[in-house]
């Protein structure tokens, strides 16, 4: 609800609070400016006896005197029969520049706070300025909720693009952004006369009448000093019953030009102070720093409005919002999520879309929305876990609702999502688990962890619901994989096929959305698929609806996706792929996977795989930076027939970018399996991860389980276990 | 709904002689380029010493403003008895008819124009003119932002 208060109305406004915050940047911007500039006002104690004496001297026909907020005195005089506004020298009353209002800057004005038309243009920046105070305060509440709390706020952001630079951009705009909001809706709710200005009453008085005396002479504007001014009208020439009208911070007098007495004097109201008040904080004239301050949340806002559009549109157009969502009255299914950086909520957006698909009525909230009671039979829980086994942000009031469930009791389903790396793995779905068996709700499917957000067990996991349900569901994001990037295939090296192991390495080019395009510039466009050695490509083989992930041994911009596949006795996907001759086209997508990648601090890098576990370390020899010793090991069946990317790696070793390869085959004699090489050469590796050395492996079970346990022996003498290092960064698996 | 209409077909003759008393006349006012917003203006019939005797029209819809059109508002209390319009842009020119009544007319009575724009100058009386047949395509200068003002009848 808080988020639609927030997205709703940046969607629709984007582009014109854009510009109001723009004109308003140029305009705080010129107050800087001319506040930096103003000369040092020497003659402040002058009084407007003098001072009128002074300029009346030097200057003819002046009708004002004005005292403005940076400390310049402007007098307004008529000259060949027309109003003009000159700078003057307090102190001689001599003129030192004229005032020019440039029409640019008239244009910008009238567009900042009219949009060049009128009332009409009035009322659309006033419904501005007060958008943009919905947007600062639903921005910040916004903030709170899904980091926990305001101090949060002044710690560094996670994530990255136009999400990250909107939080950043944010939070050092919002405290400038709400006050010219707030100041400028006041001041337009004054402008239509919604909130008085304060104003004293229209009462004239008449001057005497009697020949004028000399502006020093006159009491009434002797006792005001040039520091008091606001502005001074003097009297019609023509009219010798007019007075002297003189506006300070204080009160507004009116002086007889003949007698100098005070003819009326009223003191300014609370709300004059008030609209005074917001005035000058809004156009912030004179005020160096809040002119500078103004200018650059200004700037903010404008970058603000329209990474806020970037984000608003593209969430709605990648079709992310919540379609057919059941209210909780009529609700079957509750399906709650707990999620903290918004991935968990993909994953409960796909399985609400499954289940609607199906023809069930599902609610889907967050879990901090677990309403007091529901007809629902069934509850499903996804929650994400944060820290050490701490409520994700919209999970964080979970167990306080939970308290306050009301009416019968449904079926229960919690599926956790967390990373094995870290020790309390999905901590807050075994809390949640054990919670809700204490309250009495029946688990219907065994608690599901989820590791680092791996769809291939989320759709197991999912299957298994569907049958419990009795329905038959498919995920949307398979189906998403499935319309994502074609892929040719343009070539394929084949191996192991006498050692019964018959690998593929296979090596695709993107075929753009758009043909008729450049590549460079598709690229540019993001119409290319960007990936990195590490990554994953999922690829469901046609008329499957299960996808299967692979490492990818390239780089997107080598303009290729490598990968390598062991075409697995029976398997599907592997055969299909195996299966494939140049030319032929496949769809995949492409999953970052930020977690399986070298750290470019460590000062050596121990890759171990197996197999076709080889793809990703490939990737990492081809990348890896010149004078950082990479160690390569890796176990294979025969030298003659699967030693995968053997001309490269050699290649890499003589030119040392590969510092050392390791190699051992199964099925030779003498032969053996990696994880005897990690035991012989335990001292070496031992040295080099006392000193920092980071290890990634990449592989089957089998052979990860085989080289822990080598590891582990070799790193006893240290004191180091694996989970030490893993939690450190300095052990990466990518096991499958 | 028929009552205003009967009560109008028997004032009707009665008043015709007064209004044969008066005259149409019409009044152009240009304003300078002065490059700046649009002015607010009032349009109003004086005697020599500046009393007011009958507002013509006043330019300008926002009622907060009409005090910065002090020449007139201080004697009129901001009460129009005569037609109102938009502002005048700078450069523009305004033209006015009323109907005048002819003791006014050759008799030391004078047209007034006060003019004001926002965040820059009031001129009360910018431009003045005496209403006499003599001045019949003879424009007066205003002293601000009024460029000229020209009286036919």
């Amino acid at each position: 609800m808080l988020r639609q208060w927030h997205a709703l109305p940046g969607l629709f406004l984007a582009l014109l609070l854009a510009i109001t915050a723009g004109t308003g940047a140029i305009l705080a911007g010129q107050a800087a400016l001319d506040a930096a500039t103003a000369p040092v006002v020497t003659a402040e104690a002058l009084s407007l006896g003098q001072l009128t004496q002074r300029i009346t001297g030097e200057i003819a026909s002046v009708e004002k005197i004005t005292r403005t907020p940076s400390g310049r005195v402007r007098v307004t005089h008529l000259e060949n029969g027309r109003p003009h506004s000159v700078f003057v020298d307090a102190t001689s009353g001599k003129m030192i520049a004229v005032d020019t209002a440039s029409p640019s800057m008239r244009f910008i004005t009238n567009l900042h706070r009219a949009w060049l038309n009128g009332d009409g243009g009035r009322l659309v920046a006033g419904l501005l300025a007060l958008a943009m105070l919905v947007l600062g305060i639903t921005g910040l509440l916004t903030l709170r909720r899904s980091f926990g709390g305001w101090a949060a706020l002044l710690q560094p952001f996670r994530g990255s693009g136009m999400r990250r630079w909107h939080l950043e951009l944010g939070r050092i705009a919002v405290a400038g952004l709400l006050l010219s909001s707030v100041t400028g809706l006041h001041m337009s709710l004054v402008g239509f006369e919604i909130v008085p200005d304060g104003a004293s009453p229209d009462i004239f008085v008449s001057a005497s009448g009697e020949a004028a005396r000399p502006f020093e002479q006159l009491e009434g504007l002797a006792t005001v000093s040039l520091a008091d001014l606001r502005e001074m009208t003097l009297p019609d020439p023509a009219d010798a019953s007019d007075p002297i009208l003189i506006r300070t911070h204080d009160f507004t007098r009116l002086v007889d030009p003949a007698t100098g007495q005070i003819l009326r004097e009223d003191r300014h109201s609370f709300l004059w102070h008030v609209r005074d008040i917001a005035y000058r904080l809004h156009t912030a004239e004179g005020m160096l720093g809040l002119a500078m301050a103004l200018a650059i949340s200004a700037v903010g806002g404008v970058i603000l409005s329209l990474t806020g559009l970037v984000i608003g549109l593209k969430k709605r157009l990648s079709g992310s919002q919540i379609r057919a969502n059941a209210p909780v009255a009529t609700a079957e299914i509750l399906l709650l999520y707990g999620s903290e950086g918004g991935t968990t909520i993909r994953f409960a957006k796909a399985l609400h879309q499954a289940l609607v698909a199906a023809g069930r009525r599902v609610h889907l909230a967050s879990m901090n929305d677990l309403p007091r009671q529901s007809p629902a039979n069934m509850m499903i829980l996804l929650a994400a876990t944060a820290g050490n086994g701490e409520a994700p942000a919209s999970a964080s009031r979970f167990f306080e609702k939970l308290g306050q469930w009301q009416g019968s009791l449904p079926e229960l389903a919690v599926v956790g999502f967390g990373d094995r790396q870290f020790p309390d793995f999905c901590g807050y779905a075994n809390a949640i688990d054990a919670a809700c068996r204490a309250r009495g709700l029946q688990l219907v499917l065994p608690t599901e962890r989820i590791d680092r957000q791996s769809v291939e067990a989320f759709s197991g996991w999912t299957q298994r619901l569907a049958a419990h349900l009795g329905l038959s569901l498919a995920l949307s994001f398979d189906a998403a994989a499935r319309a994502g990037q074609r892929f040719r295939l343009v070539a394929r090296e084949d191996f192991g096929a006498e050692v019964q192991a018959p690998t593929a390495v296979l090596r695709f080019r993107p075929v753009p959305h758009f043909r008729w395009l450049p590549e460079r510039l598709q690229a540019a466009l993001g119409g290319l698929p960007r990936f990195e050695p590490g990554d994953l490509v999922a690829i469901a083989p046609p008329d499957d609806a299960r996808l299967r992930f692979y490492s990818i041994a390239s780089s997107s911009s080598s303009g290729e996706l490598e990968i390598c596949v062991r075409h697995q006795p029976g398997g599907v996907c592997s055969g299909y792929l195996c299966g494939l001759m140049p030319g032929a086209e496949i769809t995949a997508a492409i999953r970052a996977n930020p977690a399986f990648r070298p750290d470019e601090k460590a000062p050596s890098l121990i890759l171990i795989g197996a197999g076709a576990g080889i793809a990703p370390l490939v990737g990492f020899v081809r990348l890896a930076r010149a004078g950082r010793p990479v160690h390569l090991y890796w176990g294979g069946r025969h030298p003659r027939s699967d030693f995968l990317f053997r001309d490269e790696l050699e290649a890499a070793r003589n030119e040392g970018r590969l510092t050392r390869l390791r190699t051992i085959f199964s099925r030779i004699t003498g032969g053996g399996y990696v994880q005897d090489l990690i035991a012989q050469d335990a001292a070496e590796l031992r040295a080099m991860i006392a000193a920092g050395g980071q290890i990634l492996i990449c592989g089957g079970c089998d052979m990860a389980e085989g080289v822990r346990q080598s590891l582990l022996a070799a790193l006893a003498p240290l004191g180091l276990d694996l989970s030490t290092l893993r939690q450190s960064g300095r052990l990466l698996e990518d096991v499958y | 709904m028929k009552k205003p209409i009967l009560a109008l077909a028997l004032t009707l003759p009665f008043l015709a002689p007064v209004m044969a008393e008066a005259r149409p006349v019409r009044i152009t006012t240009t304003l300078n380029a002065y490059g700046g917003d649009g002015a607010y203006l009032a349009i109003y019939v004086t005697d020599k010493a500046g009393k007011l005797q009958q507002t013509i029209h006043i330019a300008g819809g926002k009622a907060k403003y009409h005090k910065h059109l002090a020449g007139w508002f201080r004697q009129s209390g901001g009460r129009i008895d005569g037609t109102t319009g938009a502002s005048v842009g700078a450069g523009k020119t305004l033209t006015v008819s009323a109907e005048i009544a002819d003791a006014l007319i050759d008799a030391g009575f004078e047209i007034r124009v006060d003019s004001a724009v926002e965040k820059e100058s009031d001129v009360p009386a910018d431009a003045r003119i005496p209403l006499a047949k003599g001045n019949v395509g003879t424009p007066a200068a205003g002293r601000g932002y009024v460029k000229s003002i020209a009286i036919s009848m």
